[in-house]
């Protein structure tokens, strides 16, 4: 796990745990993110990412998981599964190369916030990376309430 | 004569006895005694002739014949004893009467033992002159028809003898107490016995042991009662040779009785010639009947104008279910039980034909009850010594059963030409020199233009073959197949851009045949064509997978690009962005790299024929394609590829086969577990081994997993083809696959391929 964030902004935006096999993917994605503010969380597969928000205070202090499904030990499709039944508040986005609309159908099922299909544009993982955390982000402040 | 016709007062006249008057001589030397004893004589109705001397009568005597001599024993020139002595001498029954005017008791006696008839004296008594000339002539008329009636007896026993010599009949006499006494040179020969052994035996040393004692109950019944059975009649009998051979003979017996007893005669012919003769007539006659009878044919006879009926063997009852004395009675009747559709005909080619001699019909009788029978009749003339037809003999037979097997036969060969020509496939049927025998209509039209008939061509100018079809096809056509033979040769050819399956099976002759062998041929290019568009087609579904797979290996990359150009454009830092670039650059040619092995391992065989492959490459390249797929998780692979000589398979195919089974097998692993992949060499066979350690296939799978469309997968998740597909592609290309699986254990999958050097000889 590393935990990345922008200096200065001292991650208000957001905590995001982004889960991917691939460092030329995690690496644009994470300087991106870090640049607009938020947080970045890298773990490298399911098994990972599973055990880092177990090993975290609580589970609101991850507001976005973005995912990929093909991972080596737990792939994304079985952790996703985790992360739905153990914190369904935490809004989990799928970033695969595997343009599978069975799997998209079978995960939006689960209760997956997006489905993206690599390549994304930064805009875009952006907006949704966005609407994302803020939904999280109020329903936290909700329960805090 | 006439003179003498009137004076039948002299009834003791010589005249009496009619023919010419008797003729008397007288020998005296006195002429008046001459004149008046031939005067009287004369007047007797005798012709006189009167001479003086002895020598002059004695001369007549010798020329003419005399009833009497009156001789006067006192002569001039001879004595009168001599004189009597000479007369008697020329003839001893001239009776000669001595006159003598001396008459002595010794002239008297010496002229009556010299033969004198009577000794009178002078002057002698008219009327004992007359007396006893007339005895004299009379005595004389006696010996000369007792003479000649000797003359005659033995002249008849003569020629009775003669005619017994030679006789070809034996005849044999016997006296009454049955013992030889005659034995003819036939009887010689027949019984081989000669005169000498027989004359005085009795007759049973002539006849069988059987016959000899009713022979001599004959003989003392004929001589106590003459009640005889035999005599007059002609009886078969057997008679025994010398040899001891019996005989069969035919006698004649007649019997005769004189002073001496009974006597019999026997007239014996051999008849054994005659026995044969009438045994081999029976015979024939028997044998004739017992055919005619027995036979199951109609033997007929009429005459030619077909008005009398002079024979029909009994089988007729049983084939025309009528009685013969029907068909006697009247002969016309036959045509009244032929049927009326061949009524016509037959009897235009009975009256036509019959006495030509190629009389030959076939036509139908209606027995009486109705049925029907089908009769074969055939006709042949007879003609007598002047060459003129005076009978027809016929044979007829029923030929019903032999008509209803012919049908049914044809029929048979109607169905089963019928079928062949309605195949749809082609039907070459060849003989061992390799020529057609037979070709259905399927066959003519795809090998048949131009017409004539493939019949009798041989069957590689029917298919124009390649050198290596040809070889294949000439040498399946010399295996030996048998009808049990599960797998009969097959194969493939191509003419004319079609393609051509067929099949050889053997066609059995009766026995003895000479050897036959079948090509069934099936127009396979469509049939190809789609299994080629399915293999394909399943191939494009594979690719599919494979794309999915890809996709997610060149996305990966591009994400990186996409992001880190997008960084690019808003740095500023020249460390940086270079820093970036080369992230790019090597995601690039990450890209570059996956997409090349892809096209390299998708791209289309060249050729879409045979090539030298090497089976563990191709194994490797596929599952090193696999890898890029979405399912292969943590699966590891263990190889073992042994040095093994190069297949001829078609490449694109094969890769087909590798990507199925590979992908299936880490399907089967659900993301971890070993796949080992395994080559070597088994005899003259390449093996190819793909072993998972997934959940293995169930039992009551195993026997199904080639089926098409048997799967075990969700709706939508397979079509159930690949394996059957599998399967097809492998047999196709010559080889044999085999699975083996363990439930909890795994999965091997065993392909076998002949080496390149065995598939060839193949």
């Amino acid at each position: 796990m590393e935990l990345h964030r922008q200096q200065g902004l001292n991650g208000r935006m957001g905590r995001v745990l982004l889960a991917d096999d691939e460092e030329h993917v995690r690496k644009p994605i994470r300087l991106s993110l870090v640049k607009a503010g938020y947080e970045v969380v890298e773990v490298r597969d399911g098994e990972e990412a599973i055990r880092t928000i177990r090993a975290a205070d609580n589970s609101l202090m991850v507001d976005t998981i973005i995912c990929d499904i093909r991972m080596p030990n737990i792939d994304g499709t079985e952790a996703i599964a985790y992360f739905r039944s153990q914190f369904p508040t935490v809004p989990v986005v799928v970033l695969t190369g595997y343009p599978d609309v069975d799997l998209a159908v079978s995960l939006m099922k689960h209760g997956v916030t997006d489905f993206l299909v690599k390549p994304v544009s930064w805009e875009e993982l952006l907006t949704v990376v966005q609407r994302s955390v803020d939904n999280h982000v109020i329903l936290k402040d909700q329960f805090v309430a | 004569m006439g003179k003498r016709g009137h004076r039948k007062v002299l009834t003791e006249g010589p005249s009496a006895l009619g023919g010419p008057p008797t003729q008397v001589l007288i020998v005296d030397d006195d002429p008046d005694l001459c004149k008046a004893l031939g005067d009287l004589l004369e007047h007797e109705g005798y012709r006189v002739h009167a001479v003086g001397r002895g020598d002059e009568a004695i001369q007549q005597a010798k020329h003419v014949t005399y009833g009497a001599v009156l001789l006067d024993l006192r002569l001039p020139d001879l004595d009168g004893q001599a004189v009597l002595k000479a007369l008697t001498e020329l003839d001893p029954t001239l009776p000669v009467i001595i006159l003598t005017g001396f008459p002595t008791t010794e002239n008297t006696v010496r002229s009556l033992v010299k033969g004198a008839f009577a000794c009178l004296t002078k002057p002698y008594n008219p009327d004992v002159v007359k007396a006893t000339l007339r005895r004299a002539v009379a005595v004389k008329r006696l010996a000369v028809k007792a003479e000649r009636v000797e003359s005659a007896l033995s002249e008849s026993e003569e020629r009775f003898r003669s005619l017994v010599e030679s006789a070809t009949d034996a005849i044999v006499v016997a006296d009454e107490k049955g013992h030889m006494i005659s034995w003819n040179n036939a009887a010689q020969s027949l019984f081989a016995y000669s005169a000498d052994e027989v004359i005085g035996k009795p007759l049973t040393m002539l006849m069988p042991l059987r016959y000899r004692e009713a022979h001599q109950r004959g003989l003392e019944r004929v001589s106590a009662t003459g009640a005889t059975r035999v005599i007059g009649k002609t009886v078969e009998l057997h008679g025994l040779r010398r040899d001891g051979v019996e005989f069969p003979l035919e006698l004649s017996l007649a019997t005769w009785k004189t002073k001496a007893g009974a006597f019999y005669s026997g007239i014996i012919r051999d008849i054994s010639e005659r026995k044969r003769a009438e045994e081999a007539l029976r015979e024939s006659q028997d044998r004739f009947r017992q055919l005619a009878e027995n036979i199951r044919e109609v033997f007929w006879m009429t005459d030619p104008q077909k008005d009398r009926m002079l024979y029909v063997s009994p089988a007729y009852e049983e084939i025309w279910d009528r009685a013969t004395d029907s068909l006697y009675e009247s002969p016309r009747s036959w045509l009244d039980a032929i049927h009326p559709g061949d009524r016509a005909r037959v009897l235009d080619a009975a009256v036509t034909k019959q006495v030509a001699g190629d009389y030959d019909e076939e036509y139908r009788v209606v027995r009486p009850d109705g049925t029907i029978r089908w009769i074969h009749d055939r006709a042949f003339p007879i003609r007598d010594e002047s060459g003129t037809v005076y009978r027809i003999a016929g044979i007829a037979e029923d030929i019903t059963e032999r008509k209803q097997a012919q049908a049914v036969l044809r029929n048979a060969y109607q169905k089963t030409k019928t079928i062949l020509a309605s195949l749809p496939g082609a039907i070459l049927i060849v003989n061992d020199q390799q020529e057609a025998v037979y070709a259905n209509s399927l066959a003519e039209h795809y090998f048949g233009s131009p017409p004539p008939s493939l019949v009798g061509r041989s069957v590689f100018d029917i298919l124009p073959l390649s050198e290596s079809q040809r070889v294949t096809l000439s040498a399946n056509l010399r295996s030996p197949m048998t009808d049990a033979a599960k797998h009969l040769p097959e194969g493939e050819f191509e003419i004319q851009k079609r393609v051509y399956w067929y099949r050889l099976f053997p066609v059995t002759l009766g026995t003895g045949g000479r050897r036959q062998t079948g090509l069934v041929i099936q127009d396979i290019t469509e049939q190809k064509l789609l299994q080629d568009q399915l293999i394909q087609a399943e191939k494009l579904a594979s690719l599919g997978t494979l794309v999915s797979g890809m996709a997610h290996e060149i996305n990966n990359p591009v994400q990186g690009i996409l992001g880190m150009a997008e960084l690019i454009l808003q740095e500023h830092d020249p460390v940086v962005i270079r820093e970036y670039a080369q992230d790019i650059v090597r995601c690039a040619q990450h890209t570059g790299t996956v997409v090349r092995d892809f096209v390299s391992y998708a791209r289309p065989a060249l050729s879409t024929g045979e090539d030298e492959i090497c089976l563990s490459e191709r194994l490797a390249e596929a599952v090193k394609m696999i890898r890029l797929g979405p399912d292969f998780g943590h699966v590891e692979v263990v190889t073992e590829f042994q040095a093994v000589p190069p297949v001829r398979v078609r490449r694109g195919e094969i890769d087909q086969v590798f990507l199925n089974l590979i992908s299936n097998a880490v399907q089967a692993m659900r993301g971890s577990g070993r796949l080992a992949l395994a080559t070597r060499r088994i005899e003259d066979t390449v093996a190819v081994q793909i072993s998972d350690t997934g959940g293995g296939i169930p039992k009551s799978h195993l026997t199904r997993i080639f089926d098409p469309f048997f799967t075990t997968k969700a709706p939508g998740k397979g079509t159930g083809l690949g394996l059957s597909i599998v399967y097809k592609i492998v047999t196709k290309n010559g080889g044999a696959i085999s699975v083996d699986s363990e439930e909890g254990e795994g999965t091997t999958f065993t392909i076998r391929f002949p080496t390149g050097e065995q598939h060839k000889e193949a």
